[in-house]
């Protein structure tokens, strides 16, 4: 289980100019330190400006953030507290934008709402945290609306986060914003 | 906000101005990271789904935040 402790974070090696980019190292069990880099990016400039993705990983061959491999890092706890600070201080300096998280694979959807639920009181009174399940609309027709390759339709509904929901019912995505 | 808290932000903040003179590290290894692909992007078709969806999201926060206050 993740606990979040603001107060035990590690610290940022470098962090941009405009707070979007965060970079620091973490002792992983094996005792080999790895760098790892924390990163909010616009989701699409366009349609969602306010919306920032989170992407956080060690850096691949290529200098990316590989945000698919699982790191067994000695601190977990840690490395999430931190990585919770730098959401903060990024939105403290962008208090009007959102931050996304869309969880690469069921294992990662599932340490967040863990990591949400868990920690929701820890976290209240710092972030507002939101979750997003898709639905699609039941025509009067009676069937269901279709996008243009006659498929299903689903529109995203974000919900304040229900900490009573259990993981056997993660949400498709993940949202949270300052609590101010 | 606990004064320990804000330290560590006012600490990062002095973090991000040092780091302003120095090589940009992250970029400089940092290849076109896109995030269009995500569930969320993909499912925004237009203009006025966005703004439906920003309309839904600033009343689920709103609620949020009432929530948090019980």
């Amino acid at each position: 289980m993740i606990k979040i402790n603001l107060e035990d974070t590690f610290e940022a090696t470098y962090v941009s100019p405009n707070f979007d980019q965060y970079i620091f190292e973490s002792q992983l069990k094996d005792n080999t330190i790895t760098p790892l880099k924390v990163k909010f990016t616009n989701i699409a400039e366009s349609l969602l400006p306010n919306v920032y993705n989170l992407a956080f990983g060690p850096f691949d061959a290529n200098g990316k953030i590989n945000d698919s491999v699982n790191l067994k890092h000695k601190d977990s706890n840690k490395v999430f507290s931190t990585i919770i600070l730098f959401s903060i201080t990024f939105l403290k300096n962008n208090p009007h934008i959102s931050i996304g998280i869309d969880g690469s694979d069921d294992l990662r959807a599932n340490l967040y709402h863990r990591m949400f639920r868990y920690n929701y009181k820890n976290l209240k009174d710092f972030l507002v945290i939101i979750g997003v399940d898709w639905y699609v609309r039941l025509l009067r027709n009676g069937t269901i609306e279709l996008d243009n390759n006659g498929l299903a339709f689903f529109k995203p509904k974000p919900e304040p986060f229900d900490f009573q929901r259990k993981t056997n019912d993660l949400y498709r995505y993940y949202m949270f914003s300052l609590n101010q | 906000m606990k004064d320990s808290i804000q330290n560590k932000i006012n600490k990062i903040q002095e973090i991000a101005l040092a780091s302003a003179s120095e090589k940009n590290i992250a970029n400089s290894r940092d290849v076109m990271e896109s995030n269009n692909n995500d569930n969320l992007t993909k499912s925004i078709r237009n203009e006025k789904e966005a703004k439906l969806f920003f309309s839904e999201l600033k009343s689920a926060i709103d609620l949020a935040k009432r929530n948090a206050l019980e």
